[in-house]
């Protein structure tokens, strides 16, 4: 098995290196050609690295053991990205893909900015937008490293190290055409690979009757089974629209019909690998019933149904590993860049936009990427105790924009101050839900706080007045985000249509 | 037809959020199988709600 795996991974990282470095070439122009692929991506680039993002080794590992463990309590996840999530991303997603094209936005929090006039919540998101991804892709080498010890015996520095590098060249030489390229070809392969583990794994159980014949099948109808299925399904839904490494894509798609198709393939495989989570931790837990860690579910049953599967569970998972490691280094990147760096730099040195101004802009955006990979080395060599926390706290954090966003597309009536409160608020239960006191209403605390910063938003903006000058800057934005900007070449407000 | 669209996409929403509260469910666990069925369904319904509409002529009497 030692041999297969060493050998699958090598030809398989030989691949994506290839893949990464050609489709990179002209890649390092300027920042619209490195962060938004010069705003080209079709519908399969735009759904696999929505996908794979979404799918990282992480699910492979750990979302896996949670529906081993909760088992039909985690359909709400199964719901959350099936239903949410594709209609939220496309809701948000098509709008600020309309809005990025006409006012060259390649991140949220100018958006908000120029959205709301306000830089508090500008700060707030690219601020939040950097602590969110850091830990959450800094983890993918540590748990790879392991399972690489684990399966091949590779020792954990040197596959700690082999992932950083490989991942962080193609990075640095392609940008997000070279990620979303190699995500094509991680994505086809883990759906095989799903698709593969499920029949094996389904078959060994006793077949399907056999394998949802057990009460884990089944959905609590109270109590904490409950809490889990309702904010396992508003807390996938909501998020994916927010989170910057999924959501940078959106400034990237090429036209209004691969933005529509992205949606829709993206959503479509989602659901199956989410579906086949579901029956793999069924039909785990109907031949071992008594798995105490639970991250190594999937592991533990192709080993006991189908050993021959596990090499290419180490190579998908490394797959999953490298798509969310790099396209959260490349989504903090362009925070960096567009939202810190480029307007200080601008201010500063007075530098009038051309070839010398992207050259310095594309030298600081590689060597923030290299900091980072270095960083996450750092990290993967003394992980901190707290990360796990961290992720949840940003994540948490990060969801708070939800109203943000889509109230402020949706309500004429919201006010800034109404979602400068809001999000304020929001946030300070997410803190006081996660370190005081439980959350009342399931076991995510980042749920419970947007109920309240949802509710506080349009109080306040129904309780306090504001300028009319800002609800008209606003409602010019609003018909602009659903104008058809592709009909009409450059950058210019075309007239309004019915979009969606 | 986009209207309809949408009734069939919020109906599969509604129909797979409510599951806990399904008497049935746990009764009948041949539902889990309907899963896929329902999100088929509501994906080509959420690709029908987002086609855009046929432009229509100035004098309201459509394409």
């Amino acid at each position: 098995m030692i041999f297969w795996t060493v050998t699958i991974l090598g030809v398989y990282l030989v691949l994506i290196l290839a893949i990464g470095i050609y489709s990179g070439r002209d890649a390092g122009k300027d920042t619209e050609s490195f962060f938004v692929a010069n705003r080209h991506l079709n519908w399969l680039q735009e759904s696999m690295a929505v996908f794979t993002t979404i799918a990282p080794a992480g699910a492979l590992l750990g979302t896996i053991g949670l529906f081993y463990r909760d088992g039909g309590n985690m359909l709400g996840y199964i719901i959350g990205y099936s239903f949410l999530m594709p209609l939220t991303y496309w809701y948000v997603g098509s709008r600020l893909r309309r809005l990025g094209r006409v006012r060259g936005y390649q991140t949220q929090a100018v958006f908000i900015r120029d959205f709301y006039q306000s830089s508090y919540l500008r700060w707030g998101m690219a601020i939040v937008g950097i602590c969110a991804a850091i830990p959450y892709f800094m983890v993918n080498p540590v748990a790879l490293g392991y399972l690489l010890h684990r399966y091949a015996g590779f020792p954990y520095p040197a596959g700690v190290l082999l992932f950083v590098v490989l991942s962080t060249v193609y990075t640095l030489k392609g940008g997000l055409r070279a990620v979303a390229n190699t995500d094509i070809f991680h994505g086809i392969l883990l759906l095989l690979f799903l698709l593969g583990s499920i029949i094996a794994l389904v078959i060994h159980g006793g077949g399907v009757v056999h394998v949802l014949d057990t009460p884990k099948a089944t959905v609590a109808t109270s109590g904490p089974g409950l809490g889990i299925f309702l904010s396992w399904m508003f807390y996938m839904g909501f998020g994916a629209c927010v989170q910057p490494d999924r959501c940078f894509r959106m400034f990237a798609v090429r036209d209004e019909s691969n933005m529509r198709r992205g949606v829709i393939m993206s959503g479509a495989m989602v659901s199956f690998a989410a579906f086949s989570y579901f029956a793999i931790g069924l039909a785990v837990r109907s031949f071992i019933p008594d798995i105490k860690e639970t991250d190594g579910t999937l592991a533990a049953g192709l080993q006991a149904a189908a050993v021959w599967l596990v090499p290419w569970f180490v190579m998908n998972a490394w797959g999953g590993g490298m798509s969310n490691f790099t396209s959260g280094m490349l989504s903090v990147a362009n925070i960096f860049i567009k939202d810190l760096f480029e307007p200080w730099y601008v201010r500063r040195r007075d530098i009038p936009a051309g070839p010398k101004r992207d050259r310095v802009i594309i030298l600081a955006a590689r060597l923030f990427i290299v900091v980072m990979a270095l960083s996450t080395v750092g990290v993967c060599f003394y992980p901190p105790p707290f990360i796990w926390t961290l992720i949840n706290i940003t994540h948490g954090s990060l969801l708070q924009f939800f109203p943000v966003f889509v109230l402020g597309f949706m309500w004429r009536g919201v006010t800034r101050l109404g979602a400068q409160v809001g999000w304020t608020c929001g946030v300070l239960c997410m803190m006081l839900w996660s370190f005081v006191y439980k959350p009342p209403l399931g076991p995510l605390a980042g749920i419970d706080a947007l109920i309240v910063n949802a509710a506080v938003l349009i109080v306040v903006s129904l309780l306090v007045p504001e300028k009319q000058t800002l609800k008209d800057q606003r409602e010019e934005m609003r018909r602009a985000a659903v104008s058809n900007v592709d009909a009409i070449p450059g950058r210019t407000i075309a007239s309004p249509v019915t979009a969606d | 037809m986009k209207l309809w669209a949408r009734a069939v996409y919020g109906l599969m929403l509604l129909t797979m959020a409510t599951l806990p509260f399904d008497p049935l469910l746990n009764k009948r666990r041949i539902v889990y199988l309907l899963t896929p069925v329902c999100i088929a369904l509501g994906l080509t319904a959420l690709y029908i709600c987002t086609l855009p509409d046929k432009p229509r002529r100035r004098d309201g009497s459509g394409s």
